[in-house]
């Protein structure tokens, strides 16, 4: 019977195991659980979604490489993983000469009057606005707001992944949620906010 | 201390965080393929040996029929055997006739090296 990713309750340094000692299932289940992770996290510090296919794909192509030499108990897979995402969009952002973020001001406008379209347009805006927000914090702001308030981590795995210290993952965050909200002041009323009030 | 415009937008923040959290960016098809077929391609091959297919090991007698020719040459052996031993001890009358027939009587005694003993006495007397 094939496993289900749902079901299988097995952690992923078990399936990691599993993957080096030859089990087929164990490939199709880490890809199932790591894969969108590390996209997510690529597309959310890059902005740019083929960049972020092939940085993830090339951060899960090293975890394949060296799945059989994977030393259990040292780090967590999703710890290894995001870091390796981390510097590979790292590298590609300073690669970046000429390309910047898509100003605030240039998210789509609503183009229908229909209330699901309508609402549908604002959450995308709102996600545009953040995404354009996120990527004009500097590198590091960027990646411990995105660790913290988008994948949900704790502190201590952040601070693992990005190798500083718990407080300086605080700090860090803190100063992007402030850099965040300057940003996005102003833009209440575009977003759809004016009527939660 | 939070200035206005904190106060003012940090609610909406977090309001756009968990809409980002419920809502990651959805992978494609054909990049999950990719993974997936690096993750195959990559994947160290489980050290399971095929059992090396290993002939049923003959008997004492099985190799000993082999190594005349097979059953039909052992078959054959045993009855020219079984036919000395029955001409052997029953001796046949129409045998024994044939055979003094044809100027092969009884023999009492054969003497294969006639000109050994004559070889010996001369070595003896030198």
């Amino acid at each position: 019977m094939p496993r289900d990713a749902a079901a299988a309750p097995l952690s992923d340094e078990a399936l990691l195991v599993l993957y080096a000692n030859g089990d087929p299932g164990a490939a199709r289940l880490l890809t199932q659980r790591l894969a969108p992770r590390a996209f997510g996290h690529a597309q959310r510090l890059l902005g740019d979604r083929a960049e972020a296919e092939d940085v993830a794909q090339e951060a899960l192509l090293r975890l394949w490489r060296i799945a059989r030499d994977w030393r259990q108990g040292e780090a967590q897979v999703t710890t290894w993983l995001f870091r390796v995402v981390a510097n590979l969009a790292t590298d590609r952002l300073r690669a970046r000469t000429r390309r910047r973020a898509a100003p605030l001001n240039d998210a789509p406008e609503p183009a229908s009057d229909q209330p699901a379209v309508v609402q549908t347009m604002i959450e995308a805006d709102r996600m545009a606005a953040l995404q354009a927000a996120l990527a004009q914090l500097p590198d590091r702001q960027r990646q411990a707001v995105v660790l913290r308030h988008i994948e949900g981590l704790a502190n201590p795995q952040i601070a693992a992944i990005m190798e500083i210290g718990v407080e300086a993952v605080e700090s860090l965050t803190a100063r992007g949620k402030r850099a965040l909200s300057a940003l996005l002041a102003g833009r209440r009323e575009d977003l759809g906010y004016e009527d939660a009030d | 201390m939070k200035t206005q415009t904190e106060k003012t937008s940090e609610p909406d923040l977090d309001a756009l965080f968990a809409q980002a959290r419920a809502h990651p960016p959805a992978t494609e098809d054909a990049f999950m393929a990719r993974v997936l077929a690096d993750a195959s391609a990559l994947q160290p091959r489980a050290d399971v040996r095929p059992v090396p297919r290993t002939r049923p090991r003959s008997g004492l007698w099985a190799r000993l029929a082999a190594a005349l020719g097979g059953a039909l040459a052992v078959a054959g052996v045993g009855t020219a055997a079984m036919a000395g031993l029955v001409i052997g001890y029953v001796q046949p009358e129409p045998m024994v006739s044939l055979a003094g027939s044809i100027g092969f009587g009884m023999t009492e005694s054969l003497d294969l090296l006639s000109g050994f003993d004559a070889l010996l006495t001369e070595d003896v007397s030198q």
